[in-house]
This record gives C-alpha cells, sequence and structure tokens, in this order.
C-alpha cells in the first residue's frame, strides 16, 4: 500500500491535498514552500532508483491495471514532469497564496499518472483528472474572462476524455478482452489493413482525442483561447504538461502513423501567421506551442528512432524554452499589468535580468547554436531529410524562419526594446528570476552537452536519457552555418515591406 | 497586481535610445549575414535530396535566400490576413456588454 501511496503520481496528488488540508498553525507558510519543493524532489529521487518495467499493478473489476511502467519513452518524461513542477513551484511563490503551486503539483502528479500508466484504462484515469485540475489553472485567475476561457476549455477536455473512453470501449469490444500493453503500445499496428477512419473507429476515436491534446489543426483553440487568460504562474504550469502528455501518448500508441507527417507539418506552419499578427504576448507564445507541437507530431509520423528521438527531446526543451518564455511575459504581466506588444516596449531598462533571460530563452527555440532546440529540433529535421520528405522539409524549414520571427524576435523585441513605452516598474520578484534561471541553464546545458561530447568526450547525460541510442553529431560544420544563414538572414526579411 | 508608474524617462539615456545605434545594430547584422555567406564558399554541404536541383541543401546561397525570401512572405501575407481578421482588442469583451444588457 505505502508503495502505491509513494509513486510519483500519488505521491504528488495526495501530497499536495494534505498540504492543502493542512491548518496554517501546524503549517506555516515557509514550511509549506519548502515541502512543495521537497515533495517533487523526493519523487524524483525515488523514480530514479526504480528499475525498468512493471510496477504497482493491482485487478480492478477482473482487469489488471498497472499503475507504473517504466521503459525509456516514460522515463524522460518523468525526468521533465518533476523538474516543471519544481520551477513552477519556484516561480509561483511571488505570490503569497499557495492554492496555485499545490494545484500545479496536483496536476503535475496527473500527468505523471498519464505518462506512467501501464494501460489505457489507467491512462483515462489520469487523463481526466489532468483535464479537471489544470482547469482550476485557468480559473485562479478569478476574472470573468478566466471563468468563461476555463469553462470552455474544460468542456474541450472532456470531449478529448469521452473520444479516449469511446475508443477503449470499442476495442475492447473488438479484441474480446481488455486491451493490454501491446495493444496500448501499438494502436497503428492495428491500423494497417485500413488506415484511419470508420473501418478503425477504436484507434481513430484514441488518435483523436490524443491529437485535441495535442493541438491538432482545428482542434487546437482551446490552447489560443485558455492559457493566456490564466495567472502568470498558472500558464507555466499549464504550458509543461497536457500537450506534451499528449505527445508522449501520441509517440506510445502511433510511431510511424504517416498521417501524423502532414498534420505536424501543418501545426508548424500555419500558427506562425497567426503569431505574426497577434498583440496579446502570451497568446503569441501560445500560437508559438501550437508551432513547436507540430515539430514533434511530425517526428512521430516519420517514427524512425532518430525521428522519436527528436520527437521526445524536443518535447523536453519545449518544456523549458516554452516555460522561460511563459514567465519572463508573466513576470511583465505581474508588473506591468499587461502583455500588449503594442503598448510595451523599452523595458530592458527596468528589467534587464528578465530581459536577459527572456532572449536566453527566444534563442533557445530558435534554435540557435549552443542553445537547445538546435540539439533537438535538428533531430526530427534530419530525420525528414533521411527519409526523403523533401516538401516537409521546406515546410519544416520555412516555420524554422517563422519561430525564429515570432518567438526569437517580437517577444523580446516589443516587450522590452522597441519604442521606449516610459513604464518604469521595478525587476521581477526573486521567486521569478530563480525559476527563470533555472529554466534558462539547462536550455544552455541542453544545447551545450553535445558541444562538450564533441570537443571534450564529455558524456551527454540529456541524450542518455532519449528512448533509443544517439548515433547523431549536432555541431558539423553544415549545421552551424546553415541553420545560422536560415536566422540570420530571415531577421532582415522580416523588415516590413 | 501591476507596480509601475507612467513617467516619461529622465535622466538616463540609454545606448539604444539613440536612433543612430539602432542604425548601427541593423548594418551590424548586414555584415554578419554577408560573412555567413561568404562561409558558404568554404566548405562543402553534404546534400540529402535532389530537389530543386540538388541546390536545396547542397548548393550555396540556398539557406540565406530561403531564409530571407521566406520570412518576407510571411510578413506579406501576415499582413494580407491582418486585413480580413483584426479586430480591436475590446471587440469579445463588448459584444458580451451588449449581450448581457
Amino acid at each position: 500500500m505505502l508503495e502505491f501511496l509513494l509513486s510519483p503520481p500519488l505521491l504528488l496528488m495526495l501530497g499536495s491535498v494534505a498540504l492543502a488540508a493542512a491548518p496554517r498553525s501546524v503549517l506555516p507558510r515557509s514550511v509549506l514552500r519548502a515541502l512543495l519543493l521537497a515533495l517533487p524532489a523526493w519523487s524524483l529521487w525515488r523514480f530514479w532508483g526504480l528499475d525498468l518495467g512493471n510496477h504497482l499493478q493491482f485487478d480492478l473489476f477482473g482487469q489488471t491495471l498497472t499503475l507504473m511502467r517504466i521503459d525509456g519513452l516514460s522515463r524522460i518524461f518523468v525526468v521533465i514532469f518533476h523538474l516543471a513542477a519544481l520551477i513552477g513551484s519556484i516561480y509561483s511563490f511571488y505570490v503569497k497564496d499557495n492554492f496555485q503551486p499545490l494545484v500545479g503539483l496536483f496536476y503535475a502528479g496527473s500527468a505523471l499518472g498519464v505518462v506512467l500508466a501501464g494501460d489505457l484504462w489507467t491512462l483515462f484515469l489520469f487523463w481526466e483528472v489532468a483535464a479537471v485540475s489544470s482547469a482550476l489553472l485557468v480559473w485562479v485567475r478569478r476574472d470573468g474572462r478566466a471563468l468563461a476561457a476555463g469553462l470552455r476549455y474544460l468542456g474541450m477536455q472532456m470531449v478529448s476524455g469521452v473520444l479516449l473512453l469511446a475508443g477503449i470501449v470499442l476495442l475492447r469490444h473488438e479484441l474480446g478482452a481488455a486491451p493490454g500493453w501491446a495493444e496500448f503500445r501499438n494502436l497503428t499496428g492495428l491500423l494497417e489493413d485500413g488506415g484511419l477512419g470508420f473501418s478503425n473507429l477504436a484507434p481513430t476515436l484514441i488518435l483523436l482525442a490524443f491529437g485535441l491534446k495535442a493541438a491538432f489543426p482545428l482542434l487546437h483553440s482551446w490552447l489560443i483561447d485558455a492559457y493566456p487568460e490564466s495567472t502568470p504562474a498558472g500558464a507555466v504550469f499549464l504550458s509543461a504538461f497536457t500537450t506534451k502528455f499528449a505527445i508522449y501518448a501520441l509517440a506510445r500508441a502511433f510511431p510511424g502513423q504517416s498521417e501524423l507527417i502532414w498534420i505536424g507539418g501543418l501545426m508548424t506552419a500555419f500558427p506562425i501567421f497567426f503569431a505574426v499578427i497577434e498583440n496579446d504576448l502570451r497568446r503569441v507564445l501560445a500560437y508559438s506551442m501550437t508551432n513547436q507541437l507540430g515539430f514533434m507530431v511530425v517526428g512521430i509520423g516519420i517514427g524512425t528512432e532518430l525521428a522519436i528521438n527528436g520527437a521526445v527531446a524536443h518535447a523536453f526543451a519545449d518544456i523549458l524554452f516554452k516555460g522561460l518564455l511563459f514567465m519572463a511575459m508573466g513576470a511583465v504581466l505581474y508588473r506591468v499589468g499587461h502583455v500588449n506588444g503594442s503598448d510595451l516596449g523599452g523595458l530592458y531598462k527596468s528589467m534587464p535580468i528578465t530581459t536577459g533571460l527572456c532572449i536566453v530563452g527566444a534563442a533557445s527555440i530558435s534554435a540557435f547554436p549552443l542553445f537547445s532546440a538546435f540539439a533537438t529540433k535538428s533531430l526530427i529535421m534530419s530525420a525528414a531529410a533521411h527519409e526523403h520528405y523533401f516538401w516537409l522539409w521546406l515546410v519544416l524549414l520555412f516555420a524554422s524562419a517563422g519561430v525564429f520571427h515570432h518567438a526569437g524576435i517580437k517577444i523580446p523585441f516589443f516587450a522590452f526594446f522597441h519604442h521606449d513605452s516610459g513604464i518604469r516598474c521595478k525587476e521581477a520578484p526573486r521567486s521569478m528570476l530563480v525559476a527563470m534561471v533555472l529554466a534558462a541553464a539547462a536550455s544552455m546545458a541542453i544545447g551545450l552537452f553535445p558541444l562538450a561530447e564533441a570537443a571534450f568526450g564529455l558524456p551527454n547525460p540529456f541524450y542518455e536519457l532519449l528512448p533509443y541510442p544517439v548515433d547523431y553529431e549536432v555541431y558539423t560544420a553544415t549545421h552551424v552555418i546553415t541553420q545560422s544563414q536560415l536566422l540570420f538572414f530571415s531577421a532582415p526579411g522580416l523588415r516590413h515591406p | 497586481m501591476a507596480h509601475h508608474d507612467h513617467r516619461t524617462p529622465r535622466g538616463k539615456r540609454y545606448w539604444l535610445d539613440s536612433k543612430r545605434n539602432v542604425a548601427k545594430v541593423f548594418y551590424a547584422l548586414i555584415a554578419i549575414d554577408v560573412l555567413w555567406l561568404a562561409a558558404d564558399f568554404f566548405y562543402k554541404k553534404k546534400a540529402e535530396f535532389e530537389g530543386l536541383g540538388g541546390w536545396a541543401d547542397g548548393g550555396i546561397g540556398f539557406y540565406p535566400v530561403y531564409g530571407f525570401v521566406g520570412a518576407f512572405l510571411l510578413v506579406l501575407a501576415a499582413k494580407q490576413m491582418r486585413r480580413v481578421l483584426m479586430r480591436p482588442e475590446d471587440y469579445y469583451d463588448r459584444e458580451e456588454r451588449s449581450g448581457s444588457s
């Protein structure tokens, strides 16, 4: 029983409930905050000591459920979800109210439940818990807009849950038995005879359920709508989990599903046009998230070891650099009261440290050499090239230039540079700065590890975490020069005609 | 939540407050671009594609041209989209207010 309670999902979920229920006379704020950090740290330490394979199986209604199944794919998501919970908690200490980090920790626990689930029923259970707990993080802003956006958000998350449930029930009916691990890990295999559609309804419904949370085109509006309505800390937690465990689920169940290549390609390209004309800088980041998820979906669709490694590595990096950008814009929102690009500018004078950290996030997402996406997105680009998807590769290249525009230049330029708006405010609170420094350092480490490996023969702990062995050289002359050319030449192209 | 004032800055002038310095940044960017383009003449790329007569990822100047033209067309297309799609900042708030009144 104790082993169940101390598993990462339940430890974080039940731990956050216990901390919320404890009277303040017993648990002063400083102790509570120390425990908020100790819980995910301890959980990660315990997890690291576990062997690969099935853990914590139990029978329910005649079915064997597996609370934890650890392999190379789930392990890396468990690691990054713990780190995201830690960084998000530190960031949220700028408010006296501890409700946000407590809900964030609970939500992180449910996300861990999704990526550790050893069967589809367990996955469904945590899928739904994550939907409800994340909606609370939209509502924490406690105004009318957030309330309405949260309701719309919850509605869409519930649609995903219903699709997933319908798919699982149908699958059980078709198989004549509960779908096991073999079916879960390769729903693509069930599709071989007919592809997606009514003839293969069960896997198709499950793909749609996953796709809704991964923000597939036309199913993505909840993300753009809800995330920017949350508080600064709420958006940081939200940006880390739901879309990324959807990516995990796709990588687990649908590797090599060819439709995903074009769905992902579309996801990389269409949001960048909207990001160019959007004025709310956190909404720009939401479009940017759809764009980055597109790269991951492409990688899963290609399905080779290099491509899956790329998708997973990019999900890991995205949690850090997108979190960093959301944190920087959250700091601006907290200090200035809005993040309208047209009404900001010149904030580098008041918030120089936040400016510097935001630029690290911008360089990371733009895939500049030495920064994280250079070492992650390139795996996906190379996989597309190796498999000779020429037109897809051109789309991804265009999308890469587009990312540089809206996230690499627009976000830092409009918030911190541009014309001086005359706004003078304080630098971000210390807790925000500490969290941003951690995310920035991790983003740079991911970009620097392959260089240290090539130059000094040092191990690359990040690549060692990936599900498949990595035989890929990041810092080649061709890669450094062509990527720099793409980015530096797109900058003058962005000057309005 | 917000802790700021909107007083016009006085006293300290920053390096980027000067338009001449902003122009210097732009010219520095152009200089860097020229250097990156020149780099293409000093090494041999490994091409993956036959597309565009092998120029796509094996020829000189493909990435600079693609980056520049892609970004240019992106902004051009987005400007046209803005004409159709742009709404005032309080567009949906106004609808809500008029709906509730």
